[in-house]
């Protein structure tokens, strides 16, 4: 189930592309599964059908999503590990523009990987819990 | 008890199914959607709930009771023209006059709650398949072979062709109208509410849709094996469309006159009876009722 505010300061694409992105990555949304038509969901969501096109071509450039012509749009076979992939650069180029604004600041390399694993340590009992 | 008093006994079971169990469960699920559309903001308003939140059912039990009263004057006449016109063209003018009036009471009532921010969508695709079982499907082909049974007795002349032809335009006609409501259904809107009573709805509109093109069907099906064999089951056309085709006499008339328009009339009056029943039992109307009341009472409760 999809669910967007449309009073949040995200764009209303971006929900969209986050969601259908969660649910590929928690499994439920297979790959090979169909998704509803651009018109669909515009209708469901009452909104713009080229918002939700937006959000669609955004998911096929990403590879999570392939357009079958008249057949409709379906989750792609390889998008878990596209997503994964994609989430891990995307993690390693905050993660890089982090460490050198608090490197540039004058914290430690030894003493960021401290902090770092604290951290880790930190989520770790949370992560099990759920 | 004679056969006049049967008919106003099964008239009077089908007006009482429909105006004191469908029809207040269907103005009460529709209720339900309007208290959905934006809980929080029913929740913030003092007295909304209290004035709105149920609707009066009090014009369905006048109307039953006067309906009923008729039917048994009518019976103690033996008038079956009377009996025939309380049936249909009055029962069907309070029907079509509820219709408008609680359709215009409850788009008045949704035009005064403001939208929900919060919109949600099912990520699946809406088609046929995903809300009917496949039998249901299997009668869509059945209505598509009688069609073609009529379209194949017309070239090979074994169904008298102006009935054939009567046949065939009817069902097109049918199923062009029936196609056109399967298709909206589908491609409306969700329901505001949860994916499961927003499918469960749509498989009781696409139900009624295709119980509606059945029956249409069958009673095409009727008229022309009636002209294959040497007595014609239907003496007279079953409907006007039918009568300026084949260019044959119709009337009103023959519905009370004919035991076989007679039957097809009782039939109409059982399915109607029965109709109540399945409104409230169907699973979308149990569903609205039990679960997403409780959602929209639980804002009120926090």
């Amino acid at each position: 189930m999809l669910e967007i505010n449309t009073r949040s300061s995200v764009p209303v694409y971006e929900q969209i592309v986050a969601q259908v992105r969660k649910a590929v990555a928690d499994g439920s949304l297979e790959p090979g599964s169909p998704l509803p038509t651009i018109r669909q969901l515009a209708r469901d969501l009452e909104l713009n059908p080229a918002t939700v096109a937006k959000a669609y071509q955004v998911l096929e450039r990403d590879g999570v999503l392939e357009a079958a012509g008249r057949r409709g749009t379906f989750v792609r076979g390889d998008a878990r590990p596209r997503l994964d992939e994609s989430l891990r650069k995307e993690a390693e180029e905050q993660l890089r523009h982090l460490l050198a604004r608090w490197r540039a600041r004058g914290l430690e390399a030894h003493d960021l990987r401290k902090l770092f694993d604290e951290l880790l340590a930190g989520m770790e009992p949370q992560e099990s819990n759920r | 008890m004679n056969a006049v008093h049967f008919e106003a006994v099964s008239y009077a079971l089908q007006i009482a199914s429909f105006f004191l169990i469908a029809g207040p469960v269907m103005v009460r699920t529709e209720r339900r959607h309007t208290l959905a559309l934006n809980p929080p903001w029913i929740a913030s308003q003092n007295g909304f709930l209290q004035t709105h939140g149920e609707v009066a059912l009090r014009p369905f039990r006048v109307a039953t009771l006067a309906l009923l009263s008729l039917l048994a004057a009518a019976a103690a006449t033996s008038s079956r023209q009377l009996l025939f016109a309380i049936h249909t063209v009055l029962f069907l003018a309070v029907t079509l006059a509820f219709y408008v009036y609680y359709d215009r009471t409850e788009k008045h009532l949704r035009s005064t709650i403001p939208e929900d921010p919060i919109r949600r969508a099912a990520l699946s695709p809406r088609t046929l398949r995903a809300f009917l079982p496949g039998w249901a499907l299997g009668g869509l082909s059945a209505a598509a072979a009688i069609l073609g049974l009529n379209v194949w007795g017309y070239a090979a002349r074994v169904i008298e062709p102006s009935r054939a032809l009567a046949n065939a335009t009817f069902l097109i006609l049918v199923g062009v109208g029936m196609g056109l409501l399967l298709r909206h259904t589908l491609r409306r809107a969700a329901y505001r509410m949860s994916a499961e009573t927003d499918s469960s709805g749509r498989s009781l509109e696409l139900s009624l849709t295709l119980s509606v093109a059945a029956f249409m069907a069958l009673v095409c099906l009727y008229h022309s094996l009636g002209s294959c064999g040497p007595v014609p089951l239907f003496a007279y056309p079953p409907t006007q469309l039918h009568a300026l085709i084949e260019n044959a006499p119709w009337s009103w008339a023959i519905f009370f006159e004919r035991s076989e328009y007679r039957w097809v009339e009782l039939g109409t009056a059982l399915v109607i009876a029965l109709f109540g029943p399945w409104q409230a039992r169907s699973t979308f109307n149990r569903r609205i009722m039990a679960a997403d009341s409780v959602k929209v009472r639980s804002v009120f409760e926090v």
